[in-house]
């Protein structure tokens, strides 16, 4: 069994806009072991970005944490002073996000940029580089990301480079100061296909290979199918279900897992499926309860009025949902 | 007026007013248009907006009775500054109310036809206009022309009208490649529909920022023109004739000068903070 | 035999630029039958956009025939005459971008009918029916774009493109930059809509398994040449090209009925070269792993290999 490297309990977020409280992140629950490879899902506007911006501590200035507790082996990450979320995004968690471009600065040249992020990282570790030093880094980091011909890359401009090798760069960038965890949010929605397709195996060789932990974000289900091991479903701001790949893509639980798997078009025919009637909650007076209730089909009274929690249902298979018992 | 639009409302005025220097602004905005617009009724001494002697109490030093002092005819200054807001706000908004039309199509059409000859023409003459120093346009103009209010006014207009031109024409040459544009043309709108009612409207904004920003900078241009003898003659009180005038008297009957010049910084100032402030907002909020 | 309503020939469309002549469209043909849908699928710099907006004259073409209800269209949208605007109509990929935020759905709406003088004095009648057609509240003529979410102004478009009865509809990307189950929505309801009216499709995307569902043939596109048509099913089922094998392999699945039927061990490799540079002979000779000599001197010909399956690569070239 893996030791807890990340653990989120009943974290709450909400956003400040103006006099209106909207209530986004609502009691969400999240495990990361060491080395594990975890999914995460759920379609744009429930929070997954929210959640993981406040494991870096990087939130809007207007979002508010307003209960619960995010522990990174240990240690609270909401309580930790400046310095150590300092220390902690130098050389023990990075993020990988969803635009390259917009992460790349425009102005600076790729090896000015990753130059930096190695002297910020080695010093967090206590280590003192020469500049050859750095430059042979920066040069490593890109040819483990199979960037051809690294050494011209780093003369380069981002707006030369093809998308991409963009984000091929930023994935360098990460893994340069991401000792412990990795969180890929959406890597490769703004690239086509092919290019995404093999951005996601990039991504999972290496992992494999550092052991490092990987949360990886998508709103595309197929593409978190094959890289994961275990995979976490959002809704509107809560974790609904939570199951080992292959267990939850076959034999999914939740309600709302079962309609979204619904919706998805399949390469082998059968037409284009009906969406989820409804739509996602009003995050300023959101529901009571649980907030699927005004979708779901199979809705009981006390769905309005208790919020669920995750109940066990077979190995590392949990539910928030009351039509499921708690099976241990 | 629905709920929503009612929570939109209220939104961008907390917003305008949580910046204390635009509120500022907008009183002392509302304070000039108010002095100007009832001058007549509130000026302690009406008679004193034009010729009137009174030598009995000619420059006299600021009392309560004559707060801002008097001048070398005995005409009060304080009732003669609100006059003065009078004719210099008038003289802006008719500058303004010409040019910014006239400036805006030509730029939209130059705009809208970017790379074009027309677009070359059009924009190489605006540059022209542009290029050469305002204040020496405009003097060379009043100084060919009487030196009256009204020439003065003219060639403040024809140097001014470039501005809203490259305004129109940079939002125009953006928006026109956009998918809504292309919308309409695919559809067959007419082009003078496309100019109008598609693309002015997004122009609104920034045009009406622009044009509360000029309000000062028009009656300072003005009141330039005035303070060299170009623009307004006696006994009109536009703010800088009233300058100049005092400038013979300084530095012992200060007044004279002192009170109207501060009346012009006033007043450019509370353009430009209302100004800043709308800007601010109309660049989150749409209004 | 279906009647034909859009026949596309030859079509070329390059653009000069500094850096040399990008071919975005380089001598595409296909046909579209009345009341169908026809797919084109491509990644970034296929020229499936552009080939569209050729289509619509938004970009006048630079070689070619395109011809419409068995007319002839020539040049772009300034020189075609006005009835066919109602006949022809677009959605555009960016949903918020393609309504102006200065006007209102129902002035936004109204203008197409106005322009064409369509339902006089029953205008009105006219908007709100269109918007129940999409499924929007009739109330909505009095909102701006701006108060609307994506998916809901994607569905405004639609309603706009349908006001005047056109008879084909391009439709670029309608759902890409929406979720799952908005792009659901969306997509039922342009069938369904398709299905009432009679109205054809050119549909565009880059998401293979809507196209399945949507399409009656597809097309796929590569640096602006056209590599493969095919009947739907008989794309994914029996794909022929290599980049087509490609395609359909990086795509990503969720059942395994769908795993079985993706092509096995083509791992896509390499980037898509720069359309200034597109390579001699076959375009895709640098990424094909099924690569002969002549591909990289020699461009193969369109040959139609099966019924309604043509393919443009050398291995199904018949010997001269």
């Amino acid at each position: 069994m893996s030791e807890e490297l990340l653990k989120i309990e009943g974290l709450s977020i909400n956003y400040k806009v103006y006099e209106d409280f909207f209530k986004v992140v609502h009691n969400a629950s999240f495990r990361v072991g060491q080395g594990e490879k975890i999914g995460l899902i759920g379609e744009s506007g429930c929070g997954k970005t929210t959640t993981m911006r406040a494991i870096m501590r990087a939130l809007a200035d207007n979002a508010l944490i307003t209960q619960g507790q995010i522990l990174f082996q240990g240690k609270d990450i909401i309580k930790m002073s400046p310095d150590e979320i300092q220390k902690i995004r130098r050389k023990s968690i990075s993020m990988i996000f969803q635009d390259p471009t917009a992460a790349l600065n425009p102005v600076f040249k790729i090896g000015e940029q990753l130059t930096d992020i190695i002297r910020y990282s080695s010093q967090a570790a206590g280590k003192h580089l020469t500049k050859e030093e750095m430059k042979e880094q920066a040069v490593e980091a890109l040819k483990n990301v199979a960037l051809p011909d690294p050494e011209r890359i780093l003369q380069n401009y981002p707006i030369q480079l093809s998308g991409g090798m963009r984000q091929r760069v930023c994935i360098a960038a990460a893994l340069i100061s991401s000792g412990d965890l990795l969180i890929a949010d959406e890597p490769g929605t703004s690239l086509d296909v092919t290019i995404e397709d093999q951005i996601l195996r990039l991504l999972a060789g290496l992992v494999e290979k550092r052991r490092t932990s990987i949360i990886l974000i998508s709103h595309a289900l197929g593409a978190v199918k094959g890289m994961v091991d275990r995979v976490y479903v959002m809704y509107a701001g809560s974790m609904v279900e939570v199951a080992k790949t292959d267990d939850l893509f076959s034999e999914p639980l939740h309600p709302y897992t079962v309609d979204l798997f619904k919706t998805v078009p399949k390469i082998t025919g059968g037409g284009v499926p009906e969406p989820i009637p409804g739509h996602i909650p009003d995050y300023l007076n959101p529901p009571m309860g649980c907030r699927y209730y005004p979708r779901c089909k199979h809705a009981m009274p006390i769905c309005d009025k208790e919020v669920p929690t995750f109940r066990h249902q077979g190995k590392d298979h949990e539910v928030a949902c009351f039509l499921f018992e708690d099976v241990n | 007026m629905t709920e929503e639009r009612k929570r939109n409302l209220k939104r961008s005025w907390l917003k305008f007013g949580s910046n204390p220097l635009s509120v500022l602004g907008l009183v002392s905005v509302l304070l000039v248009v108010f002095l100007a617009v009832f001058s007549p009724w509130v000026a302690p001494h009406p008679e004193s907006w034009a010729k009137w002697v009174d030598f009995k109490n000619a420059l006299l030093a600021p009392s309560w009775d004559h707060p801002f002092g008097t001048d070398v005819f005995g005409r009060d200054i304080l009732s003669r500054v609100f006059f003065g807001f009078r004719y210099d706000l008038l003289m802006a908004v008719s500058i303004l109310v010409l040019v910014v039309p006239l400036g805006t199509v030509i730029g939209l059409i130059a705009g809208y036809y970017r790379g074009s000859l027309l677009d070359t023409v059009i924009m190489r003459i605006t540059d022209i206009f542009l290029a050469i120093p305002s204040i020496v346009l405009a003097l060379a103009i009043c100084a060919m022309l009487e030196p009256t209010l009204f020439n003065s006014m003219m060639a403040v207009s024809v140097l001014w009208w470039p501005w809203y031109t490259r305004l129109a024409y940079g939002i125009a040459s953006s928006l026109k490649n956009e998918y809504f544009v292309q919308a309409a043309e695919l559809t067959g709108a007419s082009t003078p529909h496309i100019l109008f009612r598609e693309i002015l409207p997004n122009c609104i904004s920034p045009i009406f920022t622009k044009m509360t920003l000029d309000v000062g900078w028009v009656i300072l241009i003005g009141s330039t023109l005035s303070f060299v003898g170009l623009g307004a003659q006696e006994p009109i009180p536009a703010l800088g004739t009233m300058v100049a005038a005092g400038t013979k008297y300084m530095p012992d009957y200060w007044w004279m000068t002192i009170f109207p010049a501060i009346a012009i910084a006033f007043t450019i100032l509370g353009f430009n903070l209302l100004g800043d402030g709308l800007r601010d907002l109309l660049a989150v909020e749409e209004i | 035999m279906a009647e034909e309503i859009l026949v596309v020939k030859s079509l070329k469309k390059h653009f000069k630029t500094s850096m040399g002549t990008v071919k975005a469209v380089d001598d595409v043909s296909f046909s579209i039958n009345a009341g169908e849908t026809f797919g084109l699928v491509g990644e970034s710099g296929s020229g499936k956009s552009t080939t569209a907006f050729t289509i619509m004259g938004i970009y006048p073409p630079t070689g070619g025939d395109i011809t419409f209800q068995g007319k002839p269209l020539i040049g772009g949208v300034k020189s075609r005459p006005r009835s066919l605007k109602k006949d022809m109509q677009m959605v555009f990929q960016d949903p918020g971008s393609s309504l102006n935020p200065r006007r209102s759905i129902g002035d936004i709406l109204e203008l197409p009918l106005s322009v064409h003088q369509l339902f006089e004095g029953k205008r009105k009648e006219r908007i709100d029916d269109i918007l129940n057609m999409v499924g929007l509240p009739t109330d909505f003529v009095d909102r701006f774009p701006r108060q609307l979410g994506g998916g809901e102004k994607q569905l405004v478009a639609i309603s706009r493109a349908i006001a005047t009865e056109p008879a084909f509809i391009a439709l670029d990307e309608p759902s890409s930059a929406l979720d799952v189950s908005m792009q659901a929505k969306i997509i039922n309801t342009l069938l369904n809509i398709q299905k009432e009216y009679h109205i054809s499709y050119l549909f565009i995307t880059h998401n293979l398994s809507l196209m399945r569902n949507v399409a009656q043939n597809v097309g796929i596109m590569y640096l602006g040449k056209l590599l493969e048509v095919a009947p739907s099913s008989e794309f994914f089922t029996n794909p022929l090209h290599p980049y087509t094998k490609m395609l359909i392999s990086s795509i990503p699945v969720i059942t395994s009925e769908e795993e079985a039927l993706k092509p096995k061990k083509i791992v896509s490799t390499g980037e898509i070269p720069s359309p200034v540079n597109v390579p001699k002979g076959c375009a895709f000779n640098t990424r094909c792993n099924e690569c002969m000599e002549n591909c990289k001197s020699m461009e193969p010909q369109m040959i139609e290999v099966e019924e309604g399956h043509w393919v443009k690569c050398h291995p199904f070239t018949p010997k001269a």
